[in-house]
């Protein structure tokens, strides 16, 4: 691979944009279906959770030893042990980017441009992503400087203008069906987008500094967090559980309701603009870490030219990957989180597991040698 | 060039070549100010909207052409009507930019949740249009009104609806989500705003309706409606309407006005209300105590009355205090003996308190909702009277 | 100045001169295809044969007769001869002219004579003196034509390299201030210079400057564009990654910045490197008026970036896609207007927009007193009469007009072409996918900007990667008294600019 870094910083800023990427369209609404206008709890606690599991990825980065996940997994597991358990780790991340891609689709020909063709949607946004992953991890890492203060700036500006909005009894009754339901909803978070943060097993060999980079990790993944409950809380605040419910991107319906001074209406296209740039670095994180994980799974030295056929794959992929969005919803409802888990969790609980004992193997000679 | 780029080149090519998929000239839109909707004696749905005619609007030179127009479609469903609209009119109907929906009285009485549907649903639609019910009159002639002063009627309507709310309070506008999360919340049954015309309604389709100064047929704001979930029941007074907005904290500015002396009259004008309203459990069964304030300048004297003395001034605001709770006291005894639907959302106050005894009884909740203990407290603040101390009276 | 370099482009053959006097002479006529500006004086000192051969027009005539031809013919006959060591006499003690060297190769001895020396040949001698006479009409320093200023010098530099490091040298007065010459094209054998601070510029950037310079073999070198193109880190990219201006002082503040510049003769663009993304937003006059208006006008500047850049598809992606974005009483004003115009709004602000560009090329191109009537023809013809003639509607002018003004307000020409460029892919991309389209080439172009590289600088550098004691002087520029060290991402050395204590009172 080339020898591209990126910055403890911007490493922090993919790590926002990615858990923010997507799950800001898809989560509010299945969240206060299942837990009400406790739906926020929920996020809390699997951010809470997200954390811990990021404390996990650190141990696991570290004993990586400035391999990516794939090249670490082979040299525990050997040649075709190792190769097996890689083949799910990158076929998790391809159809995740996939789905991804799919969830963009779906708002814009949902929300924005109804008649255009889903496909059509989706080779434009790959076709830039792909640009984005054959210039490298580093212009990837600056553009998520460049962008980062405009999110920053849109998101305050959003919250400022709804403020006015805001309905303090709509969080009322605090809990009225127990915590059983928002311990429920929250493996949805945990699920998307916590799990899926195992991409980033593939990108932190390149940051430099070595001891930031883990607060970066664990900083972005409380920010993001806390993003996704800032947006979750200000649809109830809002709209109320029961309409947060009811629509299909609440966040968005949220954002047609910024009126200022009468004038400024119709703002949901900008605040769209930050759901598009957040999903953008989601999708190129995941496209990049997938391109590359797979060339270092065949042993090539590059990754720019797996870039265009895996991209047309992955076009009639996310098309063919749920036939509409009712299969989708109960699909990311029931079958994500344990789907997400095997490979978020275990495949790297193992792979944590052999790289312990390699460790291991390795200090003790020097022991008995001292 | 190598064969990568090639291919982006190519597919570039092809997307940008091939597409415009969604795009819609400005000319090409009908742009739909409101829209009414109704059932018609077949059982099918009645759909009427009112499209501007921009280049009428928006001109030095106006003609005598209309700066709106009607179009009307029917069909099994909303949607179908829509697209059955364009056989009629020329121009695609453009949705975004609606103003206003007025249900008709038939559809309403039947309930309304099925047909807001179709305007939650389509992307078109963006959440901040008023719905209204047109009383006493089909949808199709209330749209067809010309006005005077503002060329589109959905505008005149519109405005109407705000001015009332925020200086008279006898109505208040109900956009299209407020109406669905009312809807759906057990605790809480809504209320729509009523249109009315003034005057003969075929003189008002006329343009010698807005030729004349003092237009013969003109659009009206009238009280509220109550509805029970999705179907409407009946109507408030205007006097039962301001103590619902009182109620609810709704009520921004109004007047009251009472008799004094022999042939006075005081008007104070109300500046402020502050509302809070809370759920108390005695003995396990549930009172709601609403506390208001109001803050009002004396508008209009015409009794002999000493505004220099205190004493005036608190009888001012004991009269004050006496009649707005008249009218909140009006409200909530049409609702819970005329209409039995909880209008003011007491269902949700006692639900945030008391979660557990909500369930018990939200089943039931409006057959509860009639026994409920109301205890109101209204406290008035004159604060200023105008530019003059004293009633202007003749010396005698 | 140090010495010339070794020089790249070696002669074929190394040819010796001949002993005879009209052996080298005649040679030299043959080989100049006796062209008439070649002029040759034969003479004879104590019986030495002698020749001044010199080309007319590049040598100053005065220097010639005064202190060449006089002190040889008149001044040596007068004392005594000194006849076997003639040559080395008179190259030590006989002419009083400052530049002076030795020639002992015809190629040599040829570029030296059309770069406006004069030789000076004897009989019986292989060598030549090669007498610095160089001076021809030129134009003088004069105000700057495309980059005007209200407060700041007006100067210019010129086409003759000298006087443009004249102008550099009399701005910096530090020893440390190094002037590289070079020279580049086969047959112009243009004067490059590379001018830069020693000890503030960082040497990898002076070291690949050098070393791309010494890659380039062409033939000719007309312009500093010719090397620009040689030089520059991105190809195929729109945006310039090499800085150029006429202004000494926008030059030596780059200089100062710890920059390389590289004048070349012939031409008063001079060239600065590295250059990045915020270089082209500023301008020299950026410094010279005070602080907060110096701030206002960079974040005008950018504002008008983006004005000109995505206005045209913006107005393109909201009147066809997204009305329901569009105010309504905006929206019904847009819609009367668009009544009867026969084209799609697409076409409409490509038509204008080409127009617009047409306009502007023919504006530079035709002679002053013809410009204003293409201006007329634009303003009413074009903009008046299209719409009454119901052609394209008001709005799109104005929309045109504006993007037109804003691209006007960079002080970098390139990077005003840039976005010329890039304004018609952004306006096909918002005809066919609106908004998400226009996102996604924003996108795009950001990704593009972020892998730039100018001189192994990142170009959007420091924004991205972000360096937080740099913004003092990017989007905003503090007072002088604030911008206590020179920018990191240019150089890491030498970083004092500012003692902080020059501003306690």
């Amino acid at each position: 691979m080339d020898n591209q870094t990126i910055s403890p910083r911007q490493f922090m800023f993919l790590v926002i944009l990615f858990s923010v990427g997507s799950s800001i369209l898809i989560v509010p609404t299945p969240l206060t279906a299942n837990a009400k206008q406790d739906a926020w709890m929920s996020i809390s606690i699997s951010v809470a959770v997200g954390l811990i599991l990021v404390v996990l990825y650190n141990h696991i980065a570290t004993l990586m030893k400035g391999q990516t996940f794939v090249q670490a997994t082979i040299s525990v597991f050997g040649n075709w042990l190792g190769r097996v358990l890689l083949f799910f780790y990158l076929s998790f991340l391809y159809i995740l980017a996939s789905l991804v891609l799919r969830n963009i689709g779906d708002f814009m020909t949902t929300q924005i441009i109804p008649e255009t063709p889903l496909q059509f949607t989706h080779i434009l946004f790959l076709i830039v992503v792909i640009w984005g992953a054959y210039l490298g991890l580093e212009a990837i890492g600056r553009s998520s400087e460049m962008f980062m203060p405009w999110v920053v700036l849109l998101l305050v500006f959003f919250t400022i203008s709804l403020s006015p909005q805001i309905k303090m009894e709509n969080l009322q009754p605090v809990l009225s069906n127990g915590i059983v339901p928002v311990l429920e909803t929250s493996t949805f978070v945990i699920g998307t987008p916590l799990l899926e943060m195992v991409t980033f097993l593939m990108i932190i060999p390149y940051v430099k500094d070595g001891k930031t980079k883990k607060r970066a990790w664990l900083l972005g993944t409380f920010i993001g967090g806390a993003v996704l409950t800032l947006i979750t809380l200000l649809c109830i605040l809002i709209l109320g559980s029961d309409l947060t419910a009811l629509n299909t991107y609440p966040s968005y319906k949220l954002a047609q309701k910024i009126n200022i001074a009468g004038f400024l209406e119709g703002l949901e296209i900008i605040i769209a603009i930050i759901w598009m740039i957040t999903i953008f670095f989601k999708m190129v994180i995941l496209y990049y870490s997938t391109t590359v994980g797979i060339a270092q799974f065949l042993t090539m030295e590059d990754h720019r030219p797996l870039l265009l056929p895996l991209g047309m794959g992955m076009v009639v992929l996310s098309i063919i990957a749920y036939p509409d969005v009712a299969y989708f919803e109960t699909f990311i409802n029931e079958t994500w989180f344990p789907y997400a888990m095997t490979h978020g969790l275990i495949i790297p609980l193992i792979v944590w597991a052999g790289l312990l004992v390699k460790s291991k193997k390795q200090t003790k000679p020097q022991h008995d040698r001292s | 060039m190598n064969l990568y780029s090639k291919a982006i080149f190519l597919a570039v090519c092809l997307l940008l070549l091939s597409g415009c998929w969604n795009s819609k000239e400005l000319d090409d839109l009908g742009i739909v100010v409101a829209v009414g909707i109704d059932k018609t004696e077949d059982d099918q749905f009645l759909l009427v909207t009112q499209v501007i005619n921009p280049s009428e609007i928006a001109t030095d030179a106006p003609t005598t052409r209309p700066p709106v127009s009607i179009y009307e479609s029917t069909g099994d469903s909303l949607f179908e009507a829509f697209r059955n609209m364009t056989e009629k009119s020329p121009r695609k109907m453009y949705l975004s930019q609606l103003r206003l929906l007025v249900i008709g009285r038939g559809l309403a009485e039947e309930g309304i949740l099925p047909s807001l549907d179709a305007f939650y649903r389509d992307h078109e639609f963006r959440t901040a249009f008023f719905v209204t019910i047109a009383k006493d009159t089909g949808v199709k002639d209330l749209l067809k009104v010309l006005t005077p002063y503002e060329k589109i009627p959905a505008n005149k309507l519109m405005h109407s609806m705000e001015a009332v709310q925020r200086s008279l309070g006898s109505s208040k506008g109900v956009v299209i989500d407020e109406l669905i999360g009312q809807i759906l919340s057990k605790g809480q049954s809504p209320v729509l705003p009523g249109l009315l015309i003034d005057g003969d309604s075929d003189i008002g389709t006329a343009i010698e309706n807005i030729e004349k100064i003092d237009a013969p047929t003109q659009l009206r704001i009238d009280n509220l409606a109550v509805m029970e979930e999705d179907r409407l029941i009946g109507w408030l007074t205007p006097e039962e309407s301001k103590g619902l907005n009182y109620i609810t904290g709704d009520m921004k500015s109004t007047t009251v006005s009472y008799p004094c002396g022999d042939e006075g009259l005081i008007s104070v004008e109300v500046l402020r209300t502050d509302k809070s309203s809370k759920a108390k459990f005695e003995d396990g069964d549930p009172t709601i105590s609403i506390e208001l304030e109001l803050e009002g300048n004396v508008g209009e004297l015409d009794c002999p009355i000493d505004l220099t003395k205190a004493e005036s001034i608190e009888t001012i605001n004991g009269e004050v205090e006496k009649r707005v709770k008249q009218k909140m006291e009006a409200a909530i005894k049409a609702a819970q003996e005329d209409f039995g639907s909880d209008i003011f959302g007491f269902g949700n106050l006692i639900h945030r308190k008391n979660p557990a005894y909500w369930k018990t009884v939200e089943k039931s909740w409006n057959s509860k909702f009639k026994e409920l203990k109301i205890d109101i407290q209204v406290k008035a603040q004159i604060r200023r009277k105008g530019n003059s101390t004293q009633p202007i009276t003749k010396e005698e | 100045m140090k010495g010339n370099k070794t020089n790249h482009i070696t002669p074929p053959d190394a040819q010796p001169l001949h002993s005879s006097l009209d052996d080298n002479v005649n040679d030299l006529r043959t080989t100049l295809g006796n062209s008439s500006d070649f002029v040759t004086r034969l003479f004879s000192i104590h019986k030495t044969s002698a020749a001044i051969l010199y080309m007319d027009g590049l040598v100053d005539k005065n220097t010639v007769q005064n202190f060449i031809l006089e002190s040889l013919m008149l001044e040596i006959p007068a004392k005594r001869p000194i006849t076997h060591h003639l040559y080395e006499s008179i190259k030590k003690a006989n002419l009083p002219i400052g530049e002076l060297s030795e020639v002992e190769d015809k190629h040599d001895l040829l570029k030296k004579l059309l770069s406006g020396d004069t030789i000076l040949l004897l009989d019986k001698e292989t060598k030549a003196l090669s007498i610095s006479t160089k001076g021809w009409s030129d134009r003088g320093v004069q105000e700057a034509t495309s980059e005007s200023v209200i407060r700041g010098p007006k100067e210019a530099f010129t086409e003759t390299i000298r006087t443009n490091t004249a102008l550099l040298r009399r701005k910096i007065k530090d020893p440390d201030l190094r002037v590289e010459a070079k020279t580049i094209g086969r047959k112009t054998c243009t004067d490059v210079a590379m001018v830069y601070l020693e000890g503030t510029a960082e040497k990898e950037v002076i070291e690949q400057v050098n070393e791309r310079l010494d890659q380039i073999d062409i033939d000719a070198v007309l312009e500093s564009g010719y090397i620009e193109e040689f030089i520059q880190d991105a190809q195929y990219s729109p945006f310039p990654t090499v800085y150029n201006s006429e202004k000494p002082d926008a030059i030596a503040g780059g200089i100062l910045e710890g920059r390389v510049a590289i004048l070349i003769d012939g031409t008063p663009n001079v060239l600065l490197v590295p250059a990045l993304f915020v270089n082209f937003m500023q301008s020299s006059e950026d410094y010279y008026q005070r602080a907060d208006i110096g701030t206002l006008v960079r974040l005008l500047r950018l504002f008008c970036f983006s004005v000109a850049l995505f206005m045209p598809s913006l107005y393109i992606a909201f009147t066809t896609f997204h009305q329901e974005m569009i105010p309504p009483p905006l929206l019904i004003s847009l819609a009367s207007q668009r009544e009867g115009v026969p084209f799609p709004a697409f076409v409409e602000a490509l038509m204008m927009e080409l127009t617009f560009e047409v306009l502007r090329e023919a504006g530079i191109r035709l002679p002053k007193p013809v410009g204003s009537a293409v201006s007329i023809v634009g303003a009413l013809v074009l903009g008046q009469s299209a719409v009454q003639a119901g052609l394209v509607s008001p709005a799109m002018v104005i929309v045109v007009a504006i993007t037109a003004i804003s691209s006007f307000v960079f002080p970098a020409y390139n990077m005003a072409i840039s976005i010329r460029i890039l304004r018609f892919p952004m306006m096909i991309l918002a005809a066919t996918f609106g908004l998400f389209g226009i996102i996604l080439g924003m996108i795009a172009i950001v990704f593009h900007l972020s892998s730039l590289k100018s001189f192994g600088k990142p170009y959007m550098a420091p924004l991205a990667p972000m360096i937080g004691k740099d913004q003092k002087d990017v989007l905003i520029r503090l007072p002088h008294w604030g911008l206590l060290s020179r920018p990191s991402f240019f150089t890491k050395s030498d970083q004092k600019r500012v003692d902080s204590t020059s501003k306690e009172r």
